[in-house]
């Protein structure tokens, strides 16, 4: 195997791969890349979970393929002179890397060692495309309310649904939930739901960053396979009966208050420099055309901020985990007040952007 | 059919036998008790194959009158019981009138008694029944009653006598608990030829124990003395570290007598809560005096089981006396440098003739120490530091912006303080030199105590000490009272008398608990409602268990509801244990309420347990990496706990050592 490829297209082709890279180290292999050279080159990683597998131009002189460990080549590549490189399989697996006068000498892997990328055999259940920015977006989300809990399995990655038209994602830990719809064209989303995991979303969400266009996803036996122009993502499913999430959004509200998202998203950071312990729960107390963001804790003292709000219910004051309230404030828009819905101080509330019903966000009370 | 008979006496003696007599010790047990009631201010047993041949017990008490002799051996005949009132308030040991009689009806006994003011004495011989004649006979002042051939007429007990150690072992643990009783009267055991106890009357308990078990266990003792009502309670404590893998140190004596009894263990146990591991058990010897219209020691044949009127006065008054002595006992072990052998003694003049020379060498030893040590320390924390650096130039910025929220833009992001805080990481070396000049006073202070290390989990990385790790500067390696972490598991210091070594999770969990104690008591536990509430699966038992408990659950967070026939729904959990898997958390709860029902009197202790765990999952582990200041933030949060010696799982937090051990250990002083 010989080919040629400039440095700066293959560097960036190669940090699409890290984060796939298993980093236990339980099998040698899966820390390095595979390298194959056809028409053109691909390049791929996986960790048995996640696959990616990246396609990119190169003047390839002989095709093969070879393994080389994945971090070590990419801070290498990375280092090397601007201009070509060129990649050659030596004997005994080795692979040189010449760039200008620098040459060097990896150690690699039997190429025909590494994992085989899972390929689509055409018997997926569903399939659909979507648009890049709307999958971020709802990666976005989404991904921050899934459980990062390795007992809770099932909860540890998003759940995936549709019904005509409209896709949906759905991410919760048990004490929050949020819930995304979009509608997309075409789609025949599984309504039955998979679960997909947290890691094959990051590497997808990353993927996507800065891109257009669409992904075409489908959906198949327990993996789902994501293609974007020159680049596939296939994960493995969660295998596991996600919770039935409908049931936990209130139906009806009793008490509404908007506000303005800023606002409310810093006085929530300054007041919950004193609540107590890693809970970081502070209170919310609605009065007329008032609320007050509060926090104490023996340990560190107190702090109460007044914001004023359009309300006009009955006085109520409820207890959170700041840190529920300010994960979704941060995923939700600048430019839309932030409306809270509340029932008492047991019940779910429930957090959206003024006037946009495609995301709701439903957090549970903290007895302070 | 058989006819139904009233027994022959000796048959009833036979069986009574049975029940008070099992082995040679509960023989000596008898007998010993007896001479007690007579006043006897000395008592020496002889046991000749562990009693099975022969017990002899000599005491220096009152004796007998020759017209009781006839009497002696007589069932139900006692000096110490008139009238069924008596009963209900027993001051002697014996007054069942069974033992002389039990015993004599199973063995060959020979009874010398001489009363202190007559001159003559009196010896009756009594084989499996029958009495002999009386017979006047030159004997000591008091009694004497040598038992021989025990069980010779039941053959069936015989075979059931275990090895002779075995048994002498069982006279032993009689002889000793009445050596502890009864400080004030000299003892004595010998097994055939051989002494196996030796005891002069001795001033107090303290001193008798110090002849049993060893001056070192004496010398620790705690004293426990109080009162309630007409109970008195006194006796002497070991700390913690004196722990036994069996229950084989705990004496108690009610009015003198040695008991058995679950609710005062339990006490005793309860005493010690958070201070002993699990399975371990402490040293404790206890005497309970109670008015004895209060208690019915008429239980049991061997008088080892009693009956309260009402435990729970007399539970509280135990668990609290032990727990107020603990505390108030400075309970850190000391390591105790290796006591030397004669062959250093033999050095000791030389060092007196120690040429200037060899002073020299002393001092030069001295300073290189000194230098190794200051070396040692610039290594260690200037290795924390370069790894360090970027987190406190980190938390720097972020206890700012919480310090002062103003400056936080309106628009912060998270991104917002991110630019600044990266700036530092790569001006370490730069910062370090130009900081070097300056004076200590200049330097920041890195934290407020009360902003303590002990906030569980994001505390450790905000107390982060600024760069006052700064060790270049000689003042700050010379400070006495700085802090060294070992393997970043334990925290060395210096004390006024030595130095002290502590166990950063030990500690921080201690810390912890009182913490999430005070947050319990006050009501103010953290309770996170869950989205879907968590149905488990439980037997109709611990359904009713737990739903019997739902008050004190509620007051540690939980909020459970019974689900169907055989669950229950878990609607919120304690904040501070929302990793744990709901599951087990219940399960874990139902088998603390469990224990609880099974030990009865403790009430309530699966909140204690349930604190012991929530601050153990909080704590900081062995080998979280500590800033100086985060150290001496720790060691003065455990310096003002009350109890700070052990953890909540009775590890110890602090070992001690002092300088004169050090001495020792280089052979300064011997």
């Amino acid at each position: 195997m010989e080919f040629s490829i400039d440095r700066g297209e293959f560097t960036q082709a190669l940090a699409l791969t890290q984060g796939v890279v298993e980093r236990r180290n339980t099998m040698p292999i899966l820390a390095n890349v595979l390298l194959e050279a056809g028409e053109d080159l691909s390049i791929a990683a996986t960790d048995l979970e996640v696959h990616i597998k990246r396609r990119c131009g190169a003047k390839v002189a002989e095709a093969g393929a070879a393994t080389v460990a994945a971090r070590k080549f990419y801070e290498l590549v990375r280092e090397l002179a601007p201009g070509d490189v060129t990649i050659r399989l030596l004997d005994n697996h080795f692979v040189e890397v010449t760039s200008g006068r620098s040459r060097v000498r990896l150690v690699g892997l039997p190429a025909e060692d590494f994992p085989t990328f899972p390929q689509a055999d055409g018997s997926s259940d569903s399939a659909f495309t979507i648009d890049v920015e709307i999958l971020a977006r709802m990666i976005d989300r989404t991904l921050f309310a899934v459980s990062t809990d390795d007992t809770r399995a099932h909860l540890g990655g998003v759940f995936l649904t549709g019904a005509g038209e409209t896709l949906r994602f759905v991410g919760t830990d048990g004490h929050r939930l949020a819930l995304v719809s979009e509608s997309v064209g075409g789609a025949s989303a599984p309504e039955k739901g998979i679960i997909l995991p947290r890691k094959g979303l990051t590497e997808l969400r990353r993927l996507v960053e800065g891109r257009d266009g669409e992904a075409s996803v489908s959906i198949g036996g327990n993996v789902v396979r994501v293609e974007l122009a020159d680049v596939a993502l296939v994960m493995r499913l969660i295998d596991g009966e996600f919770p039935n999430y409908e049931q936990v959004i209130p139906g009806e509200v009793k008490f509404r208050v908007a506000i303005a998202k800023d606002e409310l998203l810093s006085a929530l950071k300054r007041v919950s420099v004193v609540a107590s312990d890693r809970s970081r729960g502070v209170r919310l107390a609605l009065a007329n055309g008032q609320m007050t963001v509060s926090a104490s804790s023996p340990d560190f003292g107190e702090a109460s901020e007044e914001l004023e709000v359009s309300y006009d219910g009955d006085d109520l004051t409820v207890g959170f985990n700041s840190r529920y309230l300010t994960d979704v404030l941060a995923v939700l828009p600048d430019t839309q007040k932030v409306e809270i819905g509340l029932i008492d101080d047991v019940s779910p509330g429930v957090i959206c952007s003024e006037g946009d019903d495609t995301y709701s966000y439903v957090v549970m009370p903290m007895r302070l | 059919m058989a006819r139904i008979r009233q027994l022959p006496p000796h048959i009833v003696n036979k069986i009574a036998a049975g029940e008070v007599i099992e082995r040679p010790a509960s023989v000596v047990k008898e007998l010993v008790e007896n001479a007690l009631d007579a006043g006897a201010k000395r008592i020496d047993v002889t046991v000749e194959e562990g009693g099975a041949t022969r017990i002899r017990v000599q005491d220096d008490g009152h004796g007998m009158a020759r017209d009781d002799l006839a009497l002696a051996f007589r069932s139900h005949a006692t000096s110490k019981l008139r009238d069924a009132d008596d009963l209900f308030h027993i001051a002697t040991m014996g007054f069942r009138g069974e033992a002389l009689a039990s015993i004599g009806s199973i063995s060959r006994t020979t009874l010398r008694t001489r009363e202190p003011e007559e001159e003559t004495g009196y010896e009756l011989v009594h084989e499996t029944g029958e009495d002999g004649e009386v017979k006047v006979a030159a004997v000591h002042r008091g009694t004497t009653i040598d038992v021989q051939n025990l069980f010779m007429n039941v053959p069936v007990r015989r075979r059931f006598l275990k090895s002779p150690s075995v048994e002498l072992g069982h006279v032993t643990d009689v002889m000793t608990r009445f050596a502890i009783a009864y400080p004030e009267i000299g003892f004595s055991l010998l097994h055939g030829k051989r002494r196996v106890l030796e005891l002069d009357a001795a001033r107090d308990m303290r001193e008798r124990i110090g002849s049993l078990y060893g001056e070192a266990l004496a010398k620790e003792l705690i004293r426990v003395d109080s009162e309630l009502d007409t109970t008195r309670l006194a006796g002497w404590i070991a700390p913690p570290h004196h722990d036994r893998p069996r229950q084989d140190r705990i004496f108690v004596f009610l009015n003198g007598r040695h008991i058995k009894d679950r609710t005062l263990i339990h006490a005793i146990h309860e005493g010690y809560r958070g201070l002993l591991m699990t399975r371990r058990h402490p040293t404790v010897f206890l005497t309970v005096e109670i008015d004895p219209q209060e208690v019915d020691v008429n239980v049991h044949p061997t008088k080892i089981e009693v009956r309260f009127r009402d435990s729970k006065p007399l539970h509280q008054l135990v668990r609290r006396s032990l727990r107020d002595a603990l505390q108030s006992a400075e309970l850190a072990p000391r390591v105790t440098a290796p006591s030397q052998g004669e062959s250093t003694s033999g050095e000791a003049p030389k060092r007196d003739t120690a040429s200037n020379e060899k002073d020299d060498v002393r001092d030069a030893i001295r300073d290189y120490l000194g230098s190794a040590s200051r070396k040692s320390a610039v290594r260690d924390t200037g290795a924390d530091r370069s790894l360090w650096a970027p987190t406190p130039a980190k938390d720097d910025v972020s206890r700012e912006e919480r310090a002062t929220p103003s400056s936080v833009s309106p628009t912060g992001g998270r991104q917002a303080s991110e630019p600044e805080s990266e700036t530092p990481r790569y001006a370490g070396p730069e910062r370090e030199s130009s900081e070097r000049p300056a004076s200590p006073s200049d330097r920041p202070i890195s934290t407020s105590p009360s902003r303590g290390v002990a906030e569980p989990d994001a505390g450790f990385e905000r107390v982060g000490g600024s760069f006052d790790g700064s060790t270049e500067d000689p003042e700050e390696s010379a400070d006495p009272s700085r802090p060294v972490q070992l393997h970043q598991t334990y925290i060395l210091r210096e004390t006024d008398d030595g130095f002290a070594l502590t166990d950063q999770h030990a500690l921080h969990e201690r810390i912890l608990y009182h913490r999430i104690h005070d947050r319990v008591r006050s009501g103010t536990v953290i309770s996170q409602r869950l989205l879907i509430p968590e149905t488990i699966d439980l037997t109709p038992g611990e359904i009713e268990r737990l739903l019997a408990h739902q008050n004190e659950l509620h007051r540690i967070g939980f909020e459970i509801r019974r689900q169907g026939e055989d669950g229950i729904a878990v609607h919120a959990i304690p904040d501070v244990l929302r990793k744990l898997p709901t599951r087990e958390l219940v399960d874990q709860v139902v088998s603390w309420i469990g224990r609880d029902e099974e030990d009865q009197g403790g009430e309530k202790d699966f909140i204690d347990a349930f604190i012991e765990m929530a601050a153990c999952k909080a704590a900081i582990k062995a080998g979280d990496p500590l800033e100086v200041e985060q150290m001496k933030d720790l060691l003065r949060q455990g310096d003002a706990l009350p109890t700070s010696s052990s953890c909540p799982h009775g590890r110890p937090t602090t070992v001690r050592f002092t300088i004169a051990d050090l001495e020792k250990w280089f052979r300064r002083i011997v």
